[in-house]
């Protein structure tokens, strides 16, 4: 793993000259996946109208990017080129992030505007969503794991730690959602089949 | 009729503890019709045609008392087969929910 070279080679005394560019921008990259995975389980959240959740999901990922950037910048040598050029692509992905945060809140505020919302129960998540949000769940702590497994040298983990621990409650709830969604198809196509053969004696 | 289920050992046959309880009602209130209505029609089956048409007519009229009466004397293992159709049910269920996993 690019990043895991980085860990290795940022405790070598001979660091600068084993860094290698290429190396530290996919290190980057999978630091971004991360945060894209939090933004894409945020979404999910706005499009059920769950704002709590919402936040919650943004939160985490200004959290992971904010921590990611943060060990980069510690563990770069200063004044290289290599730390200069990850900064700088750094500083574009946090442009894409800010963005892209903007753009949904500008979302739920246009929401806001033309629908109330809505009280009462929930009914059982339909299952294509479930399916979805089930997925950016699982994409999300497995990034996280990642994350934590490469930064296990690191003294700052124990803040990965608890992000992770909020995405595998997170992949928790998401797995159940979407256990439920799936059951509730299989029970209504069950009851349906039944229901046809229970026709043919009452009429 | 009505049949009543562990609804508990259903939940967690399912793996579903830490869903919302609402939607575990949901799912509780559909393996419970599907239960009953899976019961109606084996009801039928061990019926004659002559009988079939008086318990079908008996549902229609949803005369509860009528109807306990009427399968008092006619399914008496009624409870036996209430009982293989939730196994049956949970034991499906248990499957699909393993299939997912």
């Amino acid at each position: 793993m690019a990043l895991a070279n980085l860990e290795t080679e940022t405790t070598n005394e001979n660091l600068e000259s084993s860094l290698n560019t290429e190396a530290v921008l996919a290190g980057v990259d999978e630091g971004y996946e991360a945060v894209r995975a939090c933004l894409d389980a945020a979404e999910q959240a706005l499009n059920e109208g769950n704002k709590e959740g919402y936040d919650k999901r943004v939160q985490e990922a200004n959290s992971v990017w904010e921590f990611f950037t943060m060990e980069l910048n510690q563990k770069l040598p200063s004044g290289s080129e290599v730390r200069e050029e990850a900064l700088n692509y750094c500083g574009d992905l946090s442009l894409m992030i800010d963005g892209d945060v903007a753009f949904m809140d500008e979302r739920w505020t246009q929401t806001q505007r033309s629908v109330p919302a809505e009280k009462g129960n929930r009914p059982l998540m339909d299952l294509e969503t479930a399916r979805k949000n089930y997925a950016a769940a699982k994409t999300n702590v497995e990034s996280l794991r990642g994350v934590k497994n490469l930064l296990t040298l690191s003294s700052s983990s124990d803040r990965v730690s608890q992000e992770l621990s909020g995405a595998e409650n997170n992949f928790r709830n998401a797995r159940a959602e979407y256990l439920g969604a799936s059951i509730g198809k299989f029970l209504e196509e069950k009851i349906q089949f039944v229901e046809a053969e229970l026709n043919s004696y009452t009429t | 009729m009505n049949v009543s289920i562990d609804s508990k050992n259903i939940i967690s046959i399912l793996g579903i503890e830490t869903l919302p309880d609402e939607q575990k009602l949901a799912i509780v209130e559909k393996v419970t019709a599907l239960v009953e209505k899976r019961l109606l029609v084996k009801i039928f089956e061990s019926l004659d045609s002559l009988r079939q048409n008086d318990f079908s007519e008996l549902l229609e009229k949803s005369d509860q008392a009528a109807l306990q009466d009427f399968l008092e004397r006619n399914v008496p293992n009624l409870n036996q087969m209430a009982e293989q159709e939730i196994t049956a049910v949970k034991g499906e269920l248990a499957s699909f929910a393993e299939s997912l996993a």
